[in-house]
């Protein structure tokens, strides 16, 4: 859900205030977090691509129109530029052995224990899997979540494209995690 | 697509919109409960374990400090604070630093005291 006076804060931070454009990085650091997290292969990489987003963000203010794409929206294009930027440059291939656990200092291994770490790694491992539109789908409809038409619009594609995605990357992930339970 | 397909696809947004729980389409749709448990067990479990993961605290510091050094470089680009979110940093700054005076209970400083900036 945007702020409500979104476009209030992205004029002021367009001609230079930094206490608007702080509002607008509070607001949506989390989901930015978020969107980087599930698209590398670590913590360490999500930390620094997702600075990347806000520096670039603050960057390149000056093309940001208001009225046209949601600032969120906007803010989700780097980030998924700098994902691909990063692989580019590293050469680093999305294979379902890279995929690490999370850091046991990260937030969601101390408060929520081990078992839950080792259930992200099964569903990150998982969703390599699948192909890059079925897994950019589930990421945006459920980690994002975005409904499936934003979804559409993100991707350019047709709402009813979205809808058969999602529906074979969930069956296609539902089938991988069921034979990664043990017997 | 078959009548399962949309039953199935309804539920899904549903459940990602909040609209619904897993229980009450299995209620809904008690004919197709066994065969869409699966799948909607998996929408929920990538929803709730999304939803799970957050930057860890220091990460928010790290960037203000990142954005306002960016800021000072560029005087044209002039900002109302010189220091950048310093009316926001303030506060994640203390709930870093500065949790509970005595978190243990036995006079001992917090952990969290000792972490530099």
């Amino acid at each position: 859900m945007p702020l409500a006076d979104e476009p209030a804060l992205v004029r002021q931070a367009k001609s230079g205030d930094s206490e608007s454009f702080g509002t607008l990085y509070d607001a949506y650091l989390e989901r930015i977090y978020r969107f980087v997290y599930f698209r590398v292969e670590d913590q360490q990489t999500a930390e620094d691509i997702t600075s990347q987003v806000f520096l670039k963000a603050w960057e390149n203010l000056g093309r940001f129109q208001i009225g046209g794409t949601p600032f969120l929206a906007w803010l989700y294009t780097i980030a998924h530029n700098a994902v691909i930027d990063h692989y580019r440059t590293r050469k680093v291939t999305a294979a379902l052995e890279d995929v690490k656990l999370s850091d046991p200092g990260h937030a969601e291994t101390v408060e929520n224990g081990i078992d839950s770490a080792v259930e992200m790694h099964s569903i990150k491992a998982a969703l390599q899997t699948l192909t890059d539109d079925q897994r950019q789908v589930l990421l945006l409809k459920f980690i994002d979540e975005m409904s499936n038409e934003e979804i559409a619009r993100q991707l350019g594609k047709r709402e009813g494209a979205i809808r058969a995605l999602q529906m074979r990357g969930l069956k296609a992930l539902s089938k991988r995690l069921a034979e990664k339970i043990p017997i | 697509m078959n009548e399962f397909d949309l039953i199935l696809e309804e539920c899904v947004d549903l459940i990602a919109s909040g609209e619904t729980t897993l229980e009450e389409c299995f209620v809904l749709y008690p004919e197709y409960a066994a065969q869409m448990e699966p799948i909607l067990y998996t929408a929920v479990a990538l929803q709730e374990e999304g939803q799970e993961v957050t930057p860890p605290p220091f990460l928010r510091e790290r960037i203000r400090g990142q954005l306002n050094h960016v800021m000072q470089k560029k005087p044209e680009k002039k900002s109302r604070s010189p220091v950048f979110f310093l009316a926001h940093s303030s506060k994640y700054v203390r709930a870093v630093l500065c949790p509970a005076d005595d978190q243990h209970g036995d006079g001992t400083e917090s952990p969290a005291r000792q972490v530099p900036l």
